[in-house]
């Protein structure tokens, strides 16, 4: 297990290194730079070319990416070009955030895919499975912005019940930060919620056909307890790889849903980076966002071992 | 208040342009504590204004903006909404007024002692948030910031002729020129030319972008990054009785229909700039009112005069009674533009006029392509980037010209590259969008686009009569007679048609009804923030 962890965490390393290069190359084929979107067509080309010496954009791109990936493996993201603000600080402040809806998004889809999943492989192919099947295609085939967008002028415009915009530290007033992130969350969440409960049906149902299902009931065991003892925690299995990957996916669809419900995490931080170029500020949000995603699929990994005892990592 | 209602106050300050400006601001002071709209009030006093409402002082407003607080800095940001919040907390030596001529700020009075010579007297007993007074080293000290090639401050050619700085006295700023230049007035008033404290700033990259410390109607309290910029009201602000607001929340909604709905639902109280697309549906809201109109950005096709058949006046003016501008407007920007008959100045700018010198009319149009030698028509092509209206500006511009048998093939591709092409002269026609705000004077414009050596002249236009016309403008000093060498130069430049000029854009603001006294600019200041008030 530890021989593992320690293969897992070195292949981390030469992922986030394969990201950096990628990132770092990919926003500067980007046409226009950070001096272009801030200075561009009122300021004469030899003022912004003075410019970017001023800021070392003119320097060989070799040449930019070793500076910059020597300063990150010392922890220093450096400073915004546009706000001159500590990248760091910016981050450590914002990535809670995101991870704070992220999480709450991914609870939310947990637990109702899951109940809704067992609910309609309780009764396969009658109304209650049908109604939940279509409602799981509607869920994955339904965009979250569009979703995002029609609960706000359903529970803020019209109902006036709950919050459009903003966000609350938990720590500040946890009602009203839990009332702040109901709307992002479930918007957020709604393809993991369909995706989690289209799984836990197929996997359910896969279970239920299996021999030692018909052992239990033949030997008594009450359909409650067929269920829940000996069908879910076999389905569960695929179902938690799933949330793995998924849960890593809702960083990336936070980005957008933070712009709607004006959620001030990274993906919002990104968002206005790409818009102005901000290429210090872009190449650490998407190495965190992409760090984040490796760990939180890594530990999914881990986490499989535990639950399946048939897994094992020699 | 609607939008003509605004508009028309907005129209209305003209004539008061030219009282003494002490007068104006104690007039306008008295104006907004009695009355409910000042811009009414002020030009006229003899037709006392109804009293509606009587101003309250105290509370918050809630402002939905289109991205989070960037730079701070006043003399490096070049990014609108920046500018929109650092406005209300430094002054300038003069300060844009509705039509956007300098009005007084820290600055009372201002006179060319030569053409090369002008002389500020400034404004008594000022303080910075920190209790200091602002002095005649303030303003040196900052315009000389602004000036410094280590300081990438993006309005620095604006002031470039200055040549030097003296500071005769605590009060007395004298900017030396290097040669006439009656728009650098007009230019200070740029809300990046903030006179700025030096012990605020801190060495680059840091300069003054953590946080505003100037001499303005609001103090900058603290930013919660992505959440709100919170200003509160400067007690000591000099203009008496103002601000009225406790504190203005900045929050940044940066997808359009969240700021919206953030509107609808209560969550702000004012948005800026509205999506076009919404407005008609606030202005069915009766808990919204919705303020604004022609800005000072216009849209036009650059032609490439080096190159045939462009190098013709004959054919660019053909094209300028070709196109159905009505149908532009309603096409390619949902209705909410301006057309534009001549050059691009229009009112409510002080340079600006109505006066009309192309009307649809394809039998002209077809006459003057037979003249210069195309009476069968032409064949030419329109580079296009991806900017939103682009698109649909192309799909008008090729279906309008076909009807005088000019045929345009459309060469689409990313922005940057079609904006390259333009610059490098690869190109026949190009759409570009002028973003007049950035530039209070007509020189502004003109110069860089139309002259000989203009630094965007990327029309390849050179017609010496032109630059003659526009050297006029910044030699003469006086308003009226700036104003005159501009229409003068303006009625050279719609016979010469560098460029086919079709829209001014339109911009809106949307504010709960209980906002009051909010005044629209031209160039989308904010300046009127200091006098709003809401109504309990």
């Amino acid at each position: 297990m530890t021989r593992y962890i320690i293969q897992k965490l070195f292949s981390l390393v030469l992922v986030l290194l394969g990201i950096s290069i990628v990132v770092f190359t990919m926003i500067r084929l980007v046409p226009g730079d950070v001096v272009d979107f801030l200075y561009g067509l009122y300021m004469g080309s030899e003022r912004m070319n003075e410019i970017r010496a001023l800021w070392g954009l003119d320097r060989p791109l070799v040449v930019q990416y070793l500076d910059w990936m020597g300063r990150v493996l010392q922890l220093d993201f450096g400073r915004s070009l546009v706000s001159g603000r500590a990248i760091s600080e910016e981050i450590l402040t914002r990535l809670p955030v995101t991870l704070h809806l992220s999480f709450m998004a991914a609870v939310w889809s947990v637990v109702f895919g899951i109940t809704l999943g067992v609910i309609a492989s309780r009764f396969p192919n009658g109304k209650i499975d049908g109604m939940v099947t279509t409602i799981g295609m509607l869920g994955l085939a339904t965009p979250h912005f569009w979703l995002a967008t029609l609960l706000v002028l359903v529970f803020a415009v019209y109902l006036g019940i709950l919050p459009s915009i903003g966000y609350i530290p938990l720590l500040e007033d946890p009602i009203e930060s839990t009332r702040s992130l109901v709307l992002p969350a479930v918007a957020l969440g709604t393809t993991m919620a369909a995706a989690v409960m289209r799984m836990t049906r197929s996997a359910m149902l896969e279970v239920l056909s299996h021999d030692y299902i018909r052992t239990a009931r033949a030997k008594g065991v009450a359909e409650r307890g067929v269920f829940s003892r000996h069908a879910l925690k076999n389905a569960l299995i695929p179902v938690l790889t799933l949330i793995g990957t998924e849960t890593g996916k809702l960083l990336g669809g936070s980005l957008i849903i933070e712009q709607i419900f004006a959620v001030p995490g990274i993906g919002q931080h990104a968002v206005e980076a790409v818009l102005s170029r901000d290429y210090p500020v872009l190449q650490a949000t998407m190495l965190v966002i992409a760090s984040s995603y490796v760990i939180i699929n890594t530990l999914a990994d881990i986490g499989y071992g535990v639950v399946d005892p048939r897994v094992r990592y020699d | 208040m609607n939008q003509n209602t605004s508009m028309r106050k907005i129209r209305s300050v003209g004539p008061l342009r030219r009282l003494a400006p002490a007068a104006l601001a104690l007039v306008m002071a008295v104006a907004y504590i009695s009355a409910a709209q000042p811009f009414a009030a002020a030009p006229a006093p003899k037709q006392a204004p109804k009293p509606r409402a009587v101003a309250k002082p105290g509370g918050i407003l809630r402002i939905g903006g289109e991205r989070d607080a960037a730079d701070l800095d006043p003399h490096t940001t070049r990014i609108g909404w920046d500018v929109n919040i650092m406005q209300n907390v430094y002054s300038g030596l003069v300060r844009a007024g509705t039509d956007i001529l300098p009005q007084p700020d820290l600055a009372t009075r201002w006179e060319f002692k030569t053409p090369t010579r002008l002389e500020f007297t400034l404004r008594q007993g000022v303080k910075f948030h920190n209790g200091r007074e602002v002095t005649s080293e303030d303003v040196k000290y900052s315009l000389e910031r602004i000036l410094d090639p280590k300081v990438p401050a993006g309005y620095a050619s604006t002031i470039a002729s200055i040549d030097s700085i003296e500071t005769p006295s605590k009060y007395t700023v004298v900017l030396n020129l290097k040669r006439p230049d009656a728009a650098i007035v007009t230019n200070l008033s740029l809300p990046s030319m903030a006179i700025v404290a030096k012990e605020a700033v801190k060495p680059m990259p840091v300069g003054l972008k953590e946080g505003m410390m100037g001499s303005g109607p609001f103090m900058f309290k603290e930013h919660i990054k992505g959440q709100r910029l919170v200003l509160v009201k400067n007690p000591n602000y000099y203009e008496k009785g103002k601000p009225l607001l406790d504190e203005l929340h900045f929050i940044p909604l940066i997808d359009e229909t969240a700021r919206t709905n953030a509107l609808r639902a209560g969550q702000v109280d004012f948005i800026e700039p509205v999506p076009p697309k919404d407005v008609s549906a606030l202005r069915r809201d009766r808990r919204i009112v919705v303020t604004g109109g022609p800005n000072l950005s216009f849209v036009g096709i650059s032609l490439n005069t080096s190159k045939k058949p462009f190098d013709d006046a004959r054919v660019r003016r053909a094209l300028a009674y070709a196109i159905d501008r009505k149908e532009m407007v309603e096409k390619a920007f949902d209705g909410f533009a301006q057309p534009l008959l001549g050059p691009p100045l229009i009112p409510p700018y002080w340079a600006g006029n109505r006066e009309t010198y192309y009307k649809l009319d394809r039998e002209i149009a077809k006459r003057l392509l037979a003249e210069a030698g195309y009476p069968d028509g032409l064949k030419t092509t329109l580079r296009i980037g991806t900017t939103s209206y682009h698109a649909p500006f192309a799909a008008v511009v090729q279906s309008e010209l076909k009807k005088v048998g000019v045929e345009v093939e459309i060469q689409a591709s990313d922005s940057t590259s079609a904006n390259r092409a333009w610059i490098e002269g690869n190109f026949e026609m190009y759409p570009i969008r002028w973003w007049g705000a950035d530039f209070v004077d007509p020189d502004g414009a003109f110069m860089p686009l139309f002259t000989c050596k203009g630094s965007y002249n990327n029309s390849r236009f050179c017609d010496p009569e032109l630059d003659k016309l526009l050297t006029k403008g910044l030699e003469v000093t006086s308003t009226e007679e700036r104003k005159e060498a501009y229409r003068i130069a303006m009625k050279r430049l719609a016979e010469q048609q560098p460029w086919v000029f079709l829209v001014a854009f339109d911009r809106f603001q949307a504010m709960r009804s209980r906002v009051k006294a909010y005044a629209a600019f031209p160039n989308a200041s904010q300046y009127s923030l200091r006098e709003v008030w809401l109504e309990k």
